[in-house]
């Protein structure tokens, strides 16, 4: 029979897909400041946080983590290079910054951008809301 | 760590050992595991039977002399078909997994989300290296195909692009390798 290697993103070990924890956070900085986040935590799960009203405090959804997901997740995060992504790709004009980071055993990294298409980090960005949104199905109809 | 090729795609991770990592009572208490049917979303209306009809599509398309095929399709009732050749003239090689429908039904509410139907049906670049995206969605009451040139994509584009290739490496990890999908 054939035989399939198989391995994770980052030369973790199976039991370090506990420690991973990827963040997602969108914030408006004109005419307030507004923000949604998402963060899947391998032993933590998924929390949604939507803060879409200056006059309400943010609503909080949780779910639990999926780990087939996350491990999908993080063969992105590796085909991206993230790691090697310059840190501050900010715009200081811009009225919206998003912020993704990814933390493993031993390595921890936050990439904060505005202003610009950075297409490796969009695909994050669908690839993340999809991992969330297959628990916490609510942050779909997020207006964010 | 070495396992049969039959035990590919989800059954992968859980016969190395991936889902015991993740026990019960470490997890938060107040948290409602699956979807439950009252919280899934319908998107784009559909009903149960109108799901199983939908069909996603990602391809890749590089204008590279004697270049194969690359393709993922994510069916409604979760099935992952990963399409791919050796060369144009080769046959199609296709392998896949299986999600489970409720994730079939996230990845069509991101759909909705980013509003799908709405983009252009082409977005072009000047760019003499054209490679070229295209998803495309099927629905019980038509289809939608979008093409976009690398370096003209939309937003919206590229977040669905990573979504579908997201599920699609969770039903079969070979969607997210290099070595059977080197442009996807």
């Amino acid at each position: 029979m054939e035989q399939t290697e198989v391995t994770l993103p980052f030369n973790l070990r199976l039991k370090d897909a506990l420690k991973v924890e990827v963040g997602y956070e969108r914030r408006t900085l004109k005419p307030e400041s507004l923000s949604t986040a998402i963060r899947i935590s391998g032993s933590l799960g998924v929390t949604f946080q939507d803060g879409h009203s200056p006059t309400e405090p943010p609503v909080v959804k949780r779910g639990k983590a999926d780990p087939v997901a996350i491990v999908a997740l993080l063969r992105m995060f590796s085909d991206a290079r993230f790691f090697e992504m310059d840190e501050d790709q900010t715009d200081p004009e811009a009225d919206v910054s998003r912020m993704l980071s990814l933390s493993i055993p031993g390595r921890s990294k936050r990439v904060e951008f505005s202003g610009v298409e950075v297409e490796p980090l969009d695909r994050l960005i669908g690839a993340i809301w999809l991992t969330a949104g297959l628990r916490v199905p609510e942050l779909f109809q997020s207006k964010a | 760590m070495r396992i049969g090729r039959k035990f590919a795609c989800l059954s992968v991770y859980i016969s190395v050992g991936v889902l015991p990592l993740f026990p019960r009572d470490i997890m938060p208490s107040n948290d409602s595991g699956k979807t439950s049917q009252s919280e899934a979303p319908k998107p784009f209306g559909l009903e149960a039977k109108g799901l199983k009809s939908t069909k996603i599509l990602l391809a890749v398309h590089v204008p590279k002399s004697g270049m194969g095929k690359e393709q993922l399709e994510i069916l409604g009732d979760g099935t992952v078909r990963l399409i791919r050749s050796d060369n144009y003239k080769a046959p199609d090689k296709v392998f896949g997994g299986k999600v489970g429908p409720e994730c079939v039904v996230a990845l069509l509410a991101l759909f909705e989300r980013e509003d799908f139907l709405a983009l252009e049906n082409a977005y072009t670049t000047k760019s003499p290296i054209k490679v070229t995206w295209q998803i495309k969605l099927g629905l019980p009451t038509g289809e939608k195909s979008v093409y976009a040139e690398s370096g003209s994509e939309p937003q919206a584009f590229m977040r669905l692009l990573g979504a579908v290739k997201v599920l699609a490496g969770t039903g079969d990890p070979r969607a997210l390798s290099k070595q059977y999908f080197p442009y996807l």
